[in-house]
């Protein structure tokens, strides 16, 4: 049975996980935003504020109007909004972990049987070709993520700075809408944050570590080789960490942004694996189980031609069925006694 | 050549010195701590600097030379007199200082960015009282009705304070509680404390009581400080118009719409109303009626946030922009007289004061420069220290 045939069934709804489309889209976007970048830069203005921070700063100032002039509220409400915008990315992103976790014990497979690194390369490209995966329909939600976080950042020390200097240069960046304009100054306050400071409690920021750890988690694809594994690990806590410490610095607005935007994250990844297809002690665990520990070596095929996954449910890493990579070990240490004790029998 | 199949051994070479290969994990670390270094440098909140313009005294110039920081600079030879906070002054700090400073003959009042309303003794610029604390950052300056010995001061928290100006304790019938911010410094003029909040209205206040006048609803919030001239009083809000009042009634006279806010307080000279605005406009009006007073309004490079001066002796306006460049205007008809802008490269928020028949100028960062109009030429005033 070929790859492909064994993973058609795995294929999420719509096609391909990210296929010659996802490319397209994603080439698009950034073909136009670099025209638009370069009529900004041949106007005299700067192409970053023209593009992306003004519209932002504006469109937030939009929110806080619309949403009883409460600035914290806004920006949860215009994280949400973008992100339903982005939903069909972000559904797609899971559906590449879920395909990627279907086809784990074949990379591993591909890992074994070939020893020279450049076919072992062609193999995968092809177990790729073959499921449809495309690395760029992974990277597009980041992407846009992790630019909206930046973006909102600059934004957020124009529009809730609080200092009169940033009113002037705010004066700059919004349309020349009544409604706007007459919005200002921002009530910077948010439940118990001051949303253009950096939270001093920690709470936020927190939050942030928490929220990107267990988005890690639900999104993290199952390693093929122990090295992954270790690196894999790493980047949890890593990630993390890192936000964590940036966010000590931030505005506490962008915090609330991330913050929702995990959530959100979190909620729509329950919505796609299922409630039973996220084993959530393992996610909630700091640590995977021994059994899935890094030392372990990976999970042998037991036959080239099983194709495994073909007949099976495609489950996240952290999926509590047996097909699932990170529940295989256990399965295999149970199943391996059985095997022993069957074989001293036959003698 | 024939390839050889997975499964047989291919001939070994003979073994190489092991090099240490450079682990993926330790440089995704290597770039996460880098790009954490990296986000840290460039995660700038927005400080507060301040845009208090400087006070040209008898024998010194008072004058914001920091974030928070504040001068005695000797008018002869600008040798620095004496510094706000000084080094013994570790727990002091006013962030920013944004209203212009009060300067009696004894002591020296401004407000700060952290909430406090501070008084220096003139001469050595050491605290009279200790600061006088409100609920939010103080943006406008300060006023003294020297009358019935009381200091008015605005907050970010919506409320005008009268204080004792000896021991700095607030008086009976004190504070006053507008609807929102005020950023704006009040105005005492003819027995009466005007104060213009960001909840929209001007308020026409007793000094001596705290007891309201009257008051006009604007549009939308008010942020510049109001100014009177002949009976009307002119503030402008964040509705980008500029309002002239009957100070009298409180009746709306009339009002001017500009494409962005008018941030600075305008000037008035000869009926005629000069107000810049962010837009990099300067409007003139005529105070009476508000119809253009010029063909058409003065388009500069770069928004305006300070207020315009008439240059002593040579019947120049002198407008100078946010990124430091100095026009010449011609007052009646808003034409340039200087062929070129005077270019300072430095950024100005600060409303220049008129010294010794020259422009003085604070610009952000402390530097401090002195214009000569008729010459139109400046210099860079360096302070000396002790």
């Amino acid at each position: 049975m070929s790859t492909q045939r064994a993973l058609q069934g795995e294929q999420p709804a719509g096609g391909a996980v990210g296929g010659g489309r996802g490319n397209i889209v994603f080439m698009l976007a950034i073909v136009l935003i670099v025209i638009a970048m370069f009529i900004a830069s041949s106007s005299g203005r700067s192409p970053l504020d023209t593009i992306f921070i003004n519209p932002l700063a504006n469109l937030l100032i939009l929110f806080n109007n619309i949403f009883f002039d409460d600035f914290g509220l806004a920006i949860i409400l215009f994280t949400l909004f973008l992100r339903l915008l982005t939903l069909p990315l972000t559904v797609r992103q899971f559906q590449t972990t879920k395909a990627m976790q279907a086809i784990a014990p074949k990379q591993q497979e591909i890992q074994k049987k070939y020893k020279d690194p450049k076919r072992r390369q062609e193999e995968m490209l092809k177990l790729y070709r073959d499921i449809g995966f495309n690395p760029l329909g992974c990277l597009f939600p980041l992407v846009i993520q992790f630019g909206v976080f930046f973006a909102l950042y600059r934004a957020l020390i124009f529009t809730v700075g609080g200092t009169p200097e940033s009113v002037v240069s705010l004066s700059q960046r919004l349309y020349p809408w009544s409604y706007l304009y007459e919005a200002i100054p921002l009530e910077q306050h948010f439940l118990i944050w001051n949303l253009g400071r950096p939270d001093s409690t920690l709470i936020l920021p927190i939050m942030v570590g928490v929220t990107t750890y267990l988005q890690q988690k639900l999104m993290a694809t199952p390693p093929t080789t122990p090295q992954q594994q270790q690196q894999m690990q790493m980047m949890n806590w890593m990630m993390p960490l890192f936000l964590v410490f940036i966010t000590l610095n931030l505005p506490s607005g962008v915090s609330v942004y991330w913050v929702a935007s995990g959530i959100f994250s979190i909620v729509s990844g329950y919505f796609v694996f299922g409630r039973r297809g996220i084993n959530w002690r393992q996610v909630l665990l700091p640590f995977p189980p021994p059994a899935a520990g890094p030392s372990r070596p990976a999970r042998p095929a037991p036959k080239p031609d099983a194709e495994a996954p073909s007949n099976r449910e495609p489950v996240p890493a952290s999926a509590s069925t047996p097909s699932g990579p990170e529940a295989a070990p256990e399965k295999r240490s149970r199943h391996g006694r059985r095997r022993r004790r069957g074989k001293r029998k036959d003698r | 050549m024939i390839p050889y199949p997975d499964s047989v051994a291919r001939p070994q070479a003979p073994a190489a010195p092991r090099v240490p290969r450079p682990r993926p994990w330790a440089l995704a670390l290597a770039l996460l701590a880098g790009s954490a270094l990296l986000l840290a440098g460039c995660a700038r909140i927005s400080h507060p600097r301040g845009w208090a313009s400087p006070v040209v005294g008898e024998k010194v110039i008072i004058v914001s030379t920091g974030a928070g920081e504040l001068s005695a600079i000797s008018r002869d030879d600008f040798a620095r007199r004496w510094r706000f906070p000084g080094p013994d002054d570790d727990n002091i700090k006013p962030l920013g200082i944004y209203g212009t400073p009060l300067v009696t003959e004894d002591a020296v009042y401004f407000g700060g960015y952290d909430g406090s309303i501070y008084a220096l003794d003139a001469k050595h610029g050491r605290p009279l009282w200790e600061p006088f604390e409100t609920a939010g950052p103080v943006i406008g300056g300060v006023v003294l009705d020297e009358a019935i010995d009381t200091l008015f001061a605005v907050s970010d928290d919506g409320e005008v304070y009268g204080l004792d100006p000896a021991k700095g304790r607030l008086k009976s019938g004190w504070p006053f509680k507008t609807g929102d911010s005020i950023w704006a410094t009040p105005l005492l003029a003819g027995g009466t404390l005007y104060v213009s909040s960001l909840d929209g209205k001007l308020y026409a206040l007793d000094p001596a009581s705290g007891e309201e006048q009257w008051r006009f609803s604007a549009g939308a919030g008010l942020i510049s400080s109001p100014l009177l001239e002949d009976g009307t009083i002119v503030v402008s809000g964040i509705d980008r118009r500029l309002y002239a009042v009957d100070a009298a009634t409180g009746d709306e006279r009339w009002h001017f719409k500009a494409d962005n806010w008018f941030l600075a307080q305008p000037l008035v000279s000869g009926g005629v109303v000069y107000a810049p605005s962010l837009d990099g406009s300067v409007y003139a009006l005529e105070l009476g009626s508000g119809e253009p007073a010029w063909p058409q309004p003065y388009q500069a490079e770069n928004p305006i946030r300070a207020r315009p001066v008439l240059a002593p002796g040579s019947e120049v306006l002198v407008v100078v922009d946010k990124d430091g460049l100095v026009y010449g205007l011609d007052p009646a008809s808003g034409s340039l007289k200087w062929p070129v802008p005077l270019r300072l490269e430095k950024a100005v928020l600060s409303d220049p004061v008129v010294s010794e028949g020259k422009v003085l100028v604070s610009a952000q960062g402390g530097h401090l420069f002195q214009i000569d109009a008729e010459a139109r030429s400046f210099r860079e005033i360096t302070v000396r220290t002790r």
